[in-house]
């Protein structure tokens, strides 16, 4: 280690404070509040009051969302980073990096039975710290040249970015369907590009989602001092989501390792960690041929799978099953409520047997896809390497669907934790990197977050 | 004096540089210093925190609050008693299941008193809500929903449906209504009858069926006319809309199922209070147009054997807890209370027949819907 911060070091720090100092909004409300009350207020008292005003400064976020809703074009670096090699330094020694994974079962099933306690209690509503607790704890306990990454997001952050979604886009949306379906004749000419603006909209805010979340997440992630960031613009992304949920539907999901692929790329290449931005270069039609052989292992699988399932439901319920419990079937369309639970035990099996099969014929497709954009990865001469067959991916994706299954959901928690320790124990990075010199990230820093991933109940972690 | 120094790893937050420093303990601040001496940070006690992992045998990290992403590990073990007196609140004790349980009845009370709050101002809010509505609106969402209806049920044909039009002209001549009331009997397997905002009455020809006058016929349309005049079908669905869309909001609709049911519970107290005004309501106008009451109370007194005699069958006791119709004894004894002085019989005898008719299967009549005839439910 040198023995102490330099002169360039501290203009560096001059010049970050002064980017931090543009950057920090103040929120005029706070600023009053403290000037004329703060000094009689006690410390005890104050905490409370801070967490009051984040909630009422959040409501009011919620339409301040709207402003940056307007202005969501932020440089799109997709497109520049592509031929943007940084120099390296040959004088580099080439270093191996592990990366060190030290979770606990019985530590995260103490963090899993106590979040689900409070979950209950509060009506879902402790949601928003139960998942900073988990997210504390993997984090802090994953770490890389001797240093554990840390979780730096509040769950103030998670609760605000909730009402921000909820008051800007879910109600708003809530009354203008409550308006489609009262108002508005089902053969009027306005239904039909409503019915398009809704599918659209879905498919686009499905990636947003995806987006958001992910630079909400990576801005919260501290290693050394130094944040990771997601640039690059989430309009663009939630368009790519869009355009390819329809393609790899139209074409029988022959798209989806293209899809994959695409979105996967454009996230990663916005990834920063401090000053530095991720490489992420590679060759779609890679993944093909076990796509596949997945694709059609699964067509088979799927129909020995529903004729047979379907064979022992005929054997077990009798052959007017169908017909005396369907009154679709019999061209009616008045459920009464039994109707309703056979839909449901149905749509439980056959989403079940599908799944089923999916994690047997397409595991060693996600295996290699896995594999494969873990080696397109890179951060400045660093290389990445994910040792990953597909008998251990079906084992944690059929472990982890047990775990969910037999804990009715609450054991959500575990399986992150085993899809995290999947990942980071068997990933391995190699080259040449000046850690040392890496200064702290420009990328944005959204004030809340994951709003809207929270509505499409975007599980990951 | 100088006090003594530790050693610590320090991040500026500024760049990926581990700084090895020595840093001096006092009882109001950790001084952090270059091992040329200078000081490069002080961070008082009070915006000193740790950060996890908190384990035993991982090293400690602090930050501080004003100084977002510094942070200062500790490995060194004198270096941790020391702080360990200085600032006990970052050696916490572990979480015991006392301290959870506690956690969860504090905030299960807090979510309760939040919930229970909303049940109680949510259907209250409906009433000023629905009088601010025009009753145009009203009668669009009408014709919506009256649309779901005549999809599931067949709507019954006849002369006699002229007779129902003219009891219904009788009723609202005198009262002041925006609305264009309208009578219909469907086709179904239930006892009921039912007003939807903006002046639609249904009646099932079950519930015709078992009248045994056409007293019993005015009476129960009055109580309907009652509700639309007094805007009780708009309210009941705003209030229950409102529960229900809030809480799934709460809970980013995770459980709505659930949550639909606690919503028909929570409005069911408030159809209590609707029917006990369109009650009110119906006997005031059967006396002001002549009608006798005692109508009125015997079909509730026989509503209410049969409503006794199905909650036998039905075992859970849920269906006849979820009726909407649940006082008959009471209304009958009010009914009996109103006297009409000259009654005028509210059908002729021959139209009452007519009406009787209705729905009920003729040699040219089409073809039912096969839904329709599914024997199902303890209630036939």
């Amino acid at each position: 280690m040198p023995k102490g911060p330099s002169e360039g070091h501290e203009a560096a720090k001059e010049a970050y404070k002064a980017r931090r100092d543009a950057r920090r909004r103040v929120p005029p409300v706070s600023w009053l509040m403290r000037t004329h009350m703060w000094r009689r207020v006690r410390p005890s008292q104050r905490r409370v009051l801070n967490a009051w005003e984040k909630i009422v400064l959040g409501f009011a976020a919620g339409w301040g969302g709207v402003m940056q809703l307007r202005h969501p074009l932020e440089e799109d670096t997709d497109s520049q980073v592509a031929d943007a090699s940084p120099e390296i330094d040959p004088d580099l020694p080439v270093q191996k990096i592990q990366f060190r994974v030290s979770m606990k079962l019985s530590e995260m099933i103490g963090i899993a039975v106590r979040n689900t306690v409070l979950s209950i209690f509060t009506l879902t509503l402790y949601r928003f710290w139960a998942r900073t607790r988990v997210r504390r704890y993997i984090w802090s306990r994953i770490s890389f040249l001797d240093e554990p990454l840390e979780y730096t997001g509040s769950s103030y952050e998670l609760l605000l970015g909730f009402f921000q979604i909820l008051l800007v886009l879910v109600i708003p949306l809530v009354g203008v369907s409550i308006w489609m379906q009262l108002f508005v004749e089902p053969d009027s000419p306005l239904s039909i590009p409503y019915g398009i603006a809704v599918y659209l909209g879905l498919g686009f805010l499905y990636g947003v989602a995806r987006y958001r979340a992910q630079r909400f997440r990576l801005s919260r992630t501290l290693w050394r001092g130094i944040r990771f960031g997601l640039k690059g613009s989430w309009v663009s992304y939630g368009v790519r989501t869009l355009l390819f949920v329809y393609l790899t539907f139209a074409t029988f999901l022959w798209a989806y390792p293209l899809q994959r692929f695409v979105l996967m790329r454009q996230m990663l290449r916005n990834m920063t960690l401090g000053d530095r931005q991720f490489q992420f270069e590679g060759d779609p039609t890679v993944l093909y041929p076990s796509f596949a052989v997945g694709w059609i292992a699964s067509l088979m699988a799927l129909l020995v799978a529903y004729v047979a399932s379907a064979a022992i439901l005929l054997e077990l319920f009798g052959e007017n099953l169908l017909f005396r419990q369907f009154p679709i079937l019999e061209g009616s369309f008045s459920l009464t409520g039994e109707d309703f639970v056979t839909i449901a035990i149905l749509t439980f099996l056959v989403t079940s047997v599908t799944g089923l099969v999916l994690a047997f014929t397409m595991s060693w497709y996600r295996a290699k896809e896995l594999r494969y954009f873990a080696s397109c990865l890179r951060l400045d001469g660093v290389r990445f390497k994910l040792r990953a067959s597909g008998i251990a991916f079906l084992r944690l994706s059929v472990g982890n669907a047990l775990i969910i299954i037999f804990t009715l959901g609450f054991g959500l928690p575990l399986a992150q934790m085993r899809t995290f320790k999947f990942v980071f124990k068997r990933l391995k990075a190699e080259g040449q990197i000046d850690v040392e010199a890496i200064t702290q990230s420009d990328a944005p820093y959204p004030w809340v977050g994951e709003g809207l991933a929270e509505f499409f109940d975007i599980g990951a972690v | 004096m100088m006090s003594k120094r530790f050693p610590a790893t320090y991040f500026d937050g500024n760049t990926a540089q581990p700084w090895a420093v020595e840093i001096e303990l006092s009882r109001k601040s950790v001084d952090i210093f270059d091992d040329d001496g200078r000081r490069l940070s002080s961070w008082p006690l009070r915006h000193i925190s740790r950060v996890p992992p908190m384990g035993r045998k991982h090293p400690i990290r602090l930050k501080n609050r004003l100084v977002s992403n510094a942070r200062l590990t500790i490995r060194d073990s004198e270096t941790v008693e020391v702080l360990r007196v200085l600032l006990p609140k970052l050696f916490p004790d572990r979480q015991t299941g006392m301290r959870l349980a506690r956690a969860a009845v504090i905030l299960g009370l807090i979510t309760a008193v939040t919930v229970a709050s909303l049940y109680v101002s949510i259907p209250r809010l409906a009433r000023p809500i629905a009088d601010a509505i025009p009753p145009q609106w009203e009668t669009q969402l009408g014709r919506t929903t009256s649309r779901t209806i005549s999809q599931n049920w067949s709507y019954c044909e006849g002369e006699g449906l002229a007779e129902l039009d003219k009891l219904v002209a009788r009723l609202t001549a005198s009262t002041q209504s925006s609305y264009k009331i309208e009578a219909r009997v469907i086709d179904a397997d239930v006892m009921n009858a039912f007003a939807l905002p903006g002046g639609n009455i249904f009646i099932t020809d079950e519930l015709i069926e078992m009248m045994e006058s056409s007293d019993e016929l005015a009476g129960v349309m009055a109580h309907e006319i009652g509700h639309i005049v007094l805007r009780h079908p708009l309210e009941g669905m705003l209030s229950q809309m409102g529960v229900v869309l809030f809480l799934n909001m709460l809970t980013a609709g995770s459980a709505s199922d659930i949550l639909g049911l606690g919503a028909t519970i929570a409005v069911i107290s408030y159809t209590r209070d609707y029917e006990i005004e369109a009650d009110a309501f119906a006997l005031d106008l059967l006396q002001s147009v002549n009608i006798k009451t005692t109508g009125y109370a015997d079909l509730f007194k026989r509503l209410d054997a049969i409503e006794k005699g199905a909650a036998d069958e039905d075992i859970f006791g849920l269906e006849s807890m979820m009726r909407t119709h649940p006082m008959s004894d009471l209304r009958a004894q009010q009914a009996a209370e109103v006297t009409v002085k000259k009654p005028v019989p509210s059908i002729s005898e021959e139209g009452w027949g007519k009406v009787k008719a209705l729905c009920k299967p003729t040699v040219d009549a089409p073809a039912e819907n096969p839904a329709n005839q599914r024997v199902d439910r303890p209630s036939d």
